[in-house]
């Protein structure tokens, strides 16, 4: 059979020959496919596999039972009477430390509604740090929302950078799986780990806020903000889960913004009608004590909320505030 | 004769082989590879359609509410139960024990820089009722009445309103954007009127000395009883009285006599005590608990009466009224 380009053309036997063997390699791949596809998909990495991370105690030595409580409306100058009381940023960041700051980005709001952490208080911590000769600053959190807009709207990116520091967004690659030592809950779970590769000392800012499900959202509440995966299973068992984040994170100095309180409809506001003018800001290296105070702002005491007295029980820090003997001062 | 193929053609069909063989062995070394930023556990099949459109070429369903001096400064959103933590965290539960069904949300900016914005949040919950169990818990006290629909209330920088079924939300970044918020919230008020009758028992509170703006649905452990849901409460001045009415419609008459009684042994086992009543309503209880009254009775479908009252004169008046005013 010619065709009439003048080329020879397959011969009826030869297009089936040929035919069968393109059938045969479709039917082999499709078969080879379905042999190795796995329905399930891959799990997560057992206990007892190596690759389970934790985090280092990123705590200073001696330093553990600080506490400042700072009243004025101004954050920039409560911080400084605030870390003054205490030593100074330079007792906790030394020259050449790598530093970590986990702030509260959860949702994409703008900052008056202080849903999330202040960029102006988040500026000046940046500042501090690479005064006091820190390598490096990063700053990270994975939100509730989808990241690039929570840190652009929040105002934190802004600010992140206009101190020098860089924002580390959340990504797939960043997650591993972790376990909390003496945990029921927290097992096997993704956590945000590649951010504090290198890292030595890690600080939390974050907002006193009303929380529909655990009452409040302060200090310890804001490490939720390192998990991945479906996270709000937890809010099933909300006191354990964060009794075990603060198991969990073992700061260097934690600062709780109570300058302005969200009093009502937390964690998410909305209104500026949910706000307080509260003027306290709190800073200490025990994340126990920090919320054991931030709860007052809130007309609350420690009993209001059990988080609090199970991260006791569980020895993460203490809520006898004053057995700390915390240094009180106004800004004003 | 064999045709021949011209090593062009061989060169061809073995790229493609090799190119093929590449895409194999890397899905198969992926679909092998923990990725715990995806989700941990697959969730149900939902009917509400999940996450978010994100593709910016997705037609808002704001697009009719908004003037021109807005532009989108993102995709429209869409969460359903499964997801609507993701939005808002922990307070999710809220919704959902109201019978939350859809969120929608969509951020707008004013101007140029985009500093000025507002998000719109559309909640669709399963009826009227679950749309104003969520206003009335979120009531801010501050909040200024806005004559767009019966229940709605500005603050310096959001309004909020339920219509229908519907709870609507619109937030501003600054206070500066209120009346663009006012502007859009009369337009989605505007483009869905209401049939009558869809507030379910709002209307059933007697008028003499009700705050409207008290009214609040209550949809589970009522007063602390974990048998009693689904209750309407509002608020009375009767001189220096302030008093709290409370109404439940329950499945039947049966239902609501059963739950009067359940409610009595609830009272009575947690230090209450019955005392006579001097009311001209058919079954009603007064109970004094510590240094107050609570007084209630069953009429038709529904269990009503006044919750906790210090004054029991003033409390014997409005169980009276609010019995002459139910059906």
């Amino acid at each position: 059979m010619t065709s009439s380009s003048g080329e020879k053309d397959f011969s009826r036997r030869e297009f089936l020959v040929r035919s069968a063997k393109a059938g045969a390699a479709v039917a082999l791949a499709g078969g080879v496919s379905a042999w190795l596809f796995d329905p399930e998909g891959p799990r997560a990495p057992s206990a007892s596999e190596s690759d389970l991370v934790t985090l280092p105690d990123f705590s200073v030595s001696g330093l553990d039972r600080k506490l400042s409580i700072i009243q004025g409306a101004d954050r920039v100058k409560s911080l400084d009477v605030a870390l003054k009381a205490l030593g100074g940023i330079e007792a906790f960041v030394k020259r050449g430390d790598r530093v970590l700051v986990k702030v509260n980005a959860a949702f994409a709001t703008p900052a008056i509604l202080s849903a999330t952490t202040n960029p102006d208080l988040l500026a000046e911590v940046c500042r501090r740090c690479l005064k006091a000769g820190a390598a490096s600053v990063v700053v990270t959190d994975n939100p509730i929302n989808d990241p690039e807009s929570c840190f652009s709207l929040t105002g934190l990116r802004e600010a992140a950078h206009s101190a020098g520091a860089r924002v580390i967004l959340p990504r797939a690659g960043f997650f591993r799986p972790t376990t909390v030592a003496g945990g029921s809950l927290i097992k096997d779970w993704p956590l945000l780990h590649t951010p504090f590769q290198g890292v030595t000392r890690l600080i939390s800012i974050a907002p006193v806020k009303d929380h529909n499900r655990s009452g409040a959202s302060m200090i310890m509440k804001n490490w939720y903000g390192l998990l991945g995966g479906r996270r709000n299973i937890f809010h099933q068992d909300i006191h354990n889960t964060i009794k075990e984040l603060a198991m969990m994170v073992k700061p260097t100095l934690v600062i709780l913004d109570g300058t302005t309180t969200m009093m009502t409809n937390g964690p998410t506001g909305g209104s500026l009608s949910d706000l307080k003018a509260t003027n306290t800001l709190i800073v200490s290296a025990d994340q126990v004590a920090a919320d054991a105070v931030g709860a007052t702002l809130l007309g609350k005491t420690v009993s209001d909320l059990p988080f609090i007295l199970k991260a006791v029980e569980a020895g993460v820090g203490t809520a006898d505030v004053e057995s700390l003997r915390p240094v009180r001062a106004s800004a004003v | 004769m064999k045709p021949r193929v011209n090593r062009t053609e061989s060169a061809v069909g073995l790229l493609i082989l090799l190119s093929l063989l590449g895409i194999c062995i890397w899905v198969y070394e992926r679909q092998s590879r923990f990725d715990p930023s995806v989700l941990v556990v697959t969730a149900p099949q939902q009917a509400v359609p999940e996450r978010p459109a994100s593709a910016p070429t997705i037609e808002s369903p704001f697009q009719s509410l908004i003037s021109e001096r807005l532009s989108p400064l993102g995709a429209p959103e869409q969460f359903g139960a499964e997801t609507l933590s993701e939005k808002i965290n922990g307070k999710a539960e809220l919704y959902l024990s109201s019978g939350f069904v859809s969120l929608q949300c969509q951020r707008f900016a004013k101007g140029e820089g985009g500093r000025a914005w507002l998000e719109i949040f559309v909640y669709e919950m399963g009826d009227s009722s679950g749309a104003f169990s969520v206003f009335s818990s979120q009531r801010r006290a501050e909040g200024e009445d806005v004559d767009l629909t019966r229940f709605a209330y500005r603050t310096a920088n959001a309004l909020f309103l339920a219509h229908g079924k519907d709870y609507v939300e619109i937030v501003g970044s600054e206070e500066a954007l209120i009346e663009e918020i006012l502007a859009i919230g009369k337009r989605f008020v505007d483009a869905r009127p209401l049939a009558g009758g869809e507030t379910g028992e709002l209307g059933v509170f007697p008028p003499d000395g009700l705050d409207p703006a008290s009214i609040t649905l209550l949809s589970a452990n009522v007063f602390g009883y974990e048998k009693l849901d689904d209750t309407y409460t509002a608020m009375y001045t009767s001189g220096k009285s302030k008093l709290m009415a409370f109404v439940s419609r329950r499945e039947s008459s049966d239902e609501a006599a059963n739950m009067a009684a359940a409610y009595e042994r609830f009272l009575l086992d947690n230090g209450g005590s019955l005392i006579e009543s001097r009311l001209n309503i058919p079954g009603v209880r007064v109970i004094q608990l510590f240094d107050m009254v609570e007084i209630f009775f069953n009429k038709g479908e529904r269990l009503a009466g006044v919750h906790e009252a210090d004054d029991r004169d003033a409390a014997e008046d409005l169980a009276m009224n609010l019995y002459g005013s139910l059906p």
